[in-house]
């Protein structure tokens, strides 16, 4: 039965269409960063010089060559690099250099400790009291030294990228989960299916061919992305620290490692907005009020997670599946959130979103069963 | 006043629905007749200007319709198969709605819904959503907004599908009483609907016309041809092969009651009167 | 005309279109009382007007700061840069910034001061980053703003066309600057002005999709069709319903919005230059101007995206995928409006703009040098958007013509 289900619900041309819409925004957005990127080559050969740990006697040497020297190598600007983003990441905090010429032997030589200082008054000017302890545990559990590959930086705009791509995922799963009840109570087919022994088997499997099909895309958009990006800088680029897309973020994890924790968090949110738009759709029994629903509560939160700081309402928000795909910020960002990690607090508000609502749903299910006289 | 089908055929990709049909209908109630997939929504839809033909043209009093056109749709009244109207009107803001568009000046439109109304038992109903109706009642407002601007030709397709007896009988009725000087053509499968009130009966098949008439003609066409006869009941795989039964009945001890049509009879036959039900099934699937 | 009040009323039944209105008006109402009522203000993190916030907070700032308000002078921000570099006292190497009435007043004129010295040491790499600026720098602001905006103009532009317009259009632009008190309030609230356009522009997406496809799934296009009027006079309120509703639900909605925002801020604040308000821009505008221009973005968005849901509509047999293709739209064009800008692409930039209704969020191409070269001849970039939404606006409204009438 869920085969045929998936084959009822996957083998349309809204399927198809999304799946070849989500490909060519991959490869039209990625297409942009790789075609700015031709001459790569013999930059990423001179990088590769000092790939692997990021050590401090290198970035010395990189710092003096770069600030004394003028030398333009890339091997050794893009080390400053690193140092810069100590200074520019959040400017105007503890350091406040703005040109290399400024900046002191010590940035090098005691990388990872100014980083650390940085780090720590940034705990303690951006984050509330009670949070600041939990911030610090994290901090002490971030391992030393980072590592580096060449070609990383282009995952600063294949991230973004995979987040937007990740956003029209989820209203894309949003329509087609719309329906997934009301399209059958809408052309008089649930009368039918009502009246067949598999009927409530039928009812529970019936949001397996959305949460497939939001996979599916995701995996589309993923594989797509990295694929663009590693056909330029080799896979070797993934294995770079988490760090050098945000130096001031927690945890010990890759660029590669950080895109898989993205999927995980938009697979929550498949599960979660599948199950909701569910609920909606068995509610409602009008597609198009359910799409109106679902699109409402994503526009909610995309919008007011810009705009409020409060808490409670912040908890409240990161509950909405829509939230899963707004992942790269917290990664990139130190924030904590009932006493976790942001990120894992948003995977955690999705998941427990998903358990209630497939609890909802199955409640809801069984109330039309009942009232179908078919318990 | 003249509908008349020249060599029309309708090509859907490699379905042919409807193919080179040649009709020509006057006054009177003109029964289109044939079984699912025969062609006679498509016929119907070209004859409405809803589809174009892929070949072939249809005139009205020698003008073709498209080059007509609103002077054309302005003298007919439409009731498609699956009847379409808005959840939210009610049975009188509908009509009103349809009589706008059928371009209706509002005094005019006011009177015909209120005459229309009474006409089709509804004016209890009139302020209720169509979509709290009953089926026969829909179908009522159905023919109604066809027959709001009292049109020349009214073409129906299935009104009675899904109704019960009683109001098919009503709906038969209705039409019986509004044909006068209209060209009606009424679409069915079910050859009670037009046996009694068609004047004129077409018979299609795999979007041919298969029988083209008046019905008296037609059904006298098979005169002689139609018995009925006992026979045992392990006969009847036998005979099914042979003949077209056309009604059997089971009258006990192993013995069945065949209403047939044959050009030989078999023995201890019954010559009867033919019927239009045996006309159709002796020409949908033809005699054997 | 009866054909067109027939369907008006039918489309816009009294609970429908009731709905529609109390949400926008709500919803304008909602924004800008966040707007109001969630302002703080302050001068460079040192706590003044702490405890003030919404309408409190911004009389208070409005009143100091309106001491030195309109033209702001040479020797106005002379004065300021001497109370400012006054106030700032060392101590253990930091320095710390001490309030006092006389910078309060001048707070406006000290903030534009400390920006532009920022920009000024990001452009030119000056050494002196971690000092503060000396103290004559008052006395040269026209100066060093005519300095930094040729330099980015210099950097900004490709070609000589593009140059002489974007000199052209700094050329125009009001010096000295103006300012009022409450200005603040009035630049987030029309920062806000696309934001809630975006959802003004869902609903009419929403209220559109339904137009045409709605008949059809239901099955009473079959008879709509047959009728006189059911195809070049119905196509006629087909057309303009969702562009008339939508209209409606936009100006109810960013009626309120504005209204509110009018009744509670400062009226005079509009007439702040925008190079003010804190992005650098080379557009000879102020915040009023602003305002009517974001209204005018906002008002062809929904009108673009009315015409063009109603021809989806009249393409898909069923509400539901006319309403999806509409949002996937509306969304796409509000990130990758974003995204270019972020990214400065201008093939993103280019792509956002032939996503119907993204005009509403070309107000994000009035920062800094936004020029576009066509056939050799400049435009400014937002023209160009403006451009292409009446073009998709005008295409969206034939094609559909011809669906509808050809169906």
């Amino acid at each position: 039965m869920l085969l045929l289900e998936m084959k009822r619900q996957l083998c349309t041309k809204y399927v198809l269409y999304s799946i070849l819409g989500i490909l060519i925004i991959t490869i039209g957005l990625n297409l942009i960063i790789v075609s700015d990127k031709k001459d790569i080559g013999s930059s990423l050969q001179e990088e590769a010089v000092y790939e692997g740990d990021i050590k401090e006697e290198n970035l010395l040497l990189a710092l003096r060559k770069v600030r004394d020297e003028k030398s333009e190598d890339r091997r050794y600007s893009s080390q400053v690099f690193i140092i810069n983003s100590l200074v520019n990441n959040y400017p105007g905090f503890l350091y406040t250099e703005n040109k290399i010429e400024d900046y002191p032997d010590e940035y090098a030589t005691e990388f990872y400790q100014c980083w650390r200082n940085k780090f720590e008054f940034l705990i303690e000017n951006k984050l509330p009291t009670k949070e600041q302890q939990t911030a610090l545990n994290k901090l002490n559990e971030v391992k030393t030294p980072f590592i580096r590959y060449p070609g990383y930086y282009l995952y600063y705009t294949a991230l973004d990228n995979i987040q937007v791509i990740f956003i029209m995922i989820l209203f894309l799963v949003t329509f087609f989960a719309s329906g997934t009840y009301s399209e059958s109570f809408e052309d008089g087919s649930m009368e039918i299916i009502m009246t067949t022994k598999n009927y409530k088997k039928n009812m529970i499997i019936r949001i397996t061919p959305v949460i497939f099909y939001g996979i599916l895309l995701t995996l589309i958009a993923t594989l797509g992305t990295v694929g663009m990006v590693n056909s330029v800088v080799g896979f070797k680029a993934l294995k770079s620290s988490f760090k050098m897309i945000s130096l001031f973020s927690f945890g010990n994890f890759s660029i590669g490692q950080g895109i898989m924790i993205m999927v995980l968090a938009e697979i929550v949110g498949i599960f979660a907005l599948s199950t909701l738009m569910g609920c909606i759709s068995l509610k409602t029994k009008k597609t198009t009020i359910a799409i109106g629903i679902g699109v409402s509560l994503s526009v909610f939160y995309m919008i007011g997670s810009s705009f409020v700081s409060i808490p409670v309402i912040k908890y409240l928000l990161n509950a909405i599946p829509m939230a899963s795909s707004d992942i790269l910020s917290s990664m990139a960002g130190f924030s904590i959130s009932f006493g976790l990690w942001e990120p894992c607090a948003i995977i955690f508000e999705v998941l427990i979103t998903f358990i209630l609502f497939f609890i909802v749903l199955t409640v809801l299910l069984q109330k039309e069963i009942k009232y179908n006289y078919k318990d | 006043m003249e509908l008349r089908i020249d060599k029309v055929t309708k090509q859907f990709k490699d379905l042919k629905a409807v193919n080179n049909v040649d009709l020509n209908f006057t006054q009177g109630i003109w029964g289109l007749l044939g079984p699912n997939g025969a062609g006679k929504t498509t016929l119907m839809r070209m004859m409405v200007g809803n589809l174009k033909p892929s070949k072939g043209e249809i005139y009205f009093d020698g003008h073709t319709i498209s080059s007509l056109g609103d002077k054309y749709l302005d003298r007919i009244g439409y009731l498609p198969q699956h009847f379409g109207y808005d959840k939210n009107q009610s049975v009188e803001d509908f009509l009103h709605y349809i009589g706008c568009l059928k371009g209706i000046d509002k005094v005019t439109r006011h009177k015909r819904i209120v005459d229309l109304l009474e006409q089709f038992n509804l004016s209890d109903v009139k302020h209720k959503k169509i979509d709290k109706l009953s089926g026969g009642m829909k179908r009522r407002v159905g023919i109604c907004q066809a027959m709001l601007n009292n049109p020349d030709i009214l073409i129906v397709d299935e009104p009675t599908a899904g109704l019960d007896i009683e109001e098919r009988r009503r709906f038969r009725q209705y039409l019986a009483t509004i044909s006068k000087e209209k060209i009606v053509i009424l679409s069915t499968h079910i050859v009670s609907d037009v046996e009694f009130i068609a004047n004129y009966l077409i018979l299609m098949e795999s979007g041919e016309i298969i029988e083209t008439g008046e019905s008296n003609t037609l059904i006298n066409s098979i005169d002689g041809m139609v018995f009925e006869s006992v026979v045992k009941d392990e006969e009847m795989n036998i005979l099914e092969q042979k003949y077209r039964i056309v009604n059997f009945h089971n009258e006990g001890d192993g013995n069945v009651r065949i209403r047939y049509i044959a050009n030989s009879p078999l023995k201890n036959s019954k010559l009867v009167k033919p019927n239009l039900n045996d006309f159709y099934l002796s020409k949908v699937k033809g005699v054997k | 005309m009866d054909i067109f009040v027939s369907e008006l009323k039918r489309q816009m039944r009294a609970k429908r279109f009731i709905l529609y209105i109390l949400i926008a008006i709500i919803l304008g109402g909602l924004w800008a009382w966040f707007i109001i009522g969630g302002r703080t203000e302050g001068f460079m993190m040192t706590g003044c007007y702490k405890e003030l916030k919404g309408m409190e907070a911004i009389e208070t700032a409005a009143k100091d700061r309106n001491i030195y308000a309109g033209e702001m002078t040479v020797d106005n921000f002379q004065r300021s840069c001497e109370v400012f570099l006054d106030s700032i006292k060392e101590k253990d190497g930091e320095s710390d910034i001490i309030m006092n009435d006389e910078l309060l007043k001048l707070a406006v004129y000290a903030d534009t001061l400390i920006m532009q010295d920022y920009r000024l040491k990001k452009m030119f790499g000056d050494d002196n980053l971690d000092s503060w600026f000396p103290r004559d720098f008052g006395s040269h602001f026209y100066e060093n703003e005519e300095l930094y905006y040729q330099k980015l103009i210099d950097i900004n532009t490709k070609n000589q066309a593009e140059k002489e317009l974007a000199l052209k259009m700094w050329n125009e632009v009001e010096k000295p600057y103006t300012y009022y008190g409450g200005f603040e309030v009035w630049r987030d609230g029309v920062e806000h002005i696309q934001i809630f356009g975006f959802v003004l522009l869902i609903m009419v997406g929403f209220f559109s999709s339904g137009i045409i496809a709605k008949d059809k799934e239901c099955g009473l296009d079959e008879i709509i069709s047959t009728t006189s009027g059911g195809r070049r006079k119905l196509l006629f309120a087909k057309l303009f319903i969702p562009i008339i509703m939508g209209l409606l639900i936009y100006t109810v909605g960013m009626g309120t919005y504005i209204g509110i925002l009018k009744h509670f801020l400062p009226a005079n604040a509009l007439k702040t230059s925008i190079q003010v308000c804190g992005g650098a821009t080379i557009l000879p505008y102020s915040l009023g101007d602003l305002i009517g221009k974001m209204i005018l973005f906002g008002t062809i968005g929904v009108i673009t995206i009315a015409a063009f849901t109603t021809f989806v509509s009249s393409k898909a047999n069923k509400a539901s995928t006319a309403m999806s293709i509409a949002v996937l739209m509306i969304i796409s064009g509000f990130l990758l409006c974003l995204k270019g800008v972020s990214d400065n692409s201008s093939i993103m930039k280019t792509i956002s703009c032939i996503l119907p209704g993204s005009v509403s969020f070309a107000g994000l191409w009035f920062g800094m040098v936004q020029i576009v070269s066509i056939f050799g001849k400049a435009m400014l970039f937002f023209k160009f958007h403006l451009f292409i939404s009446i073009l998709i606006f005008f295409i969206s409204l034939m094609m559909t013509s011809w669906n509808y009438v050809r169906r």
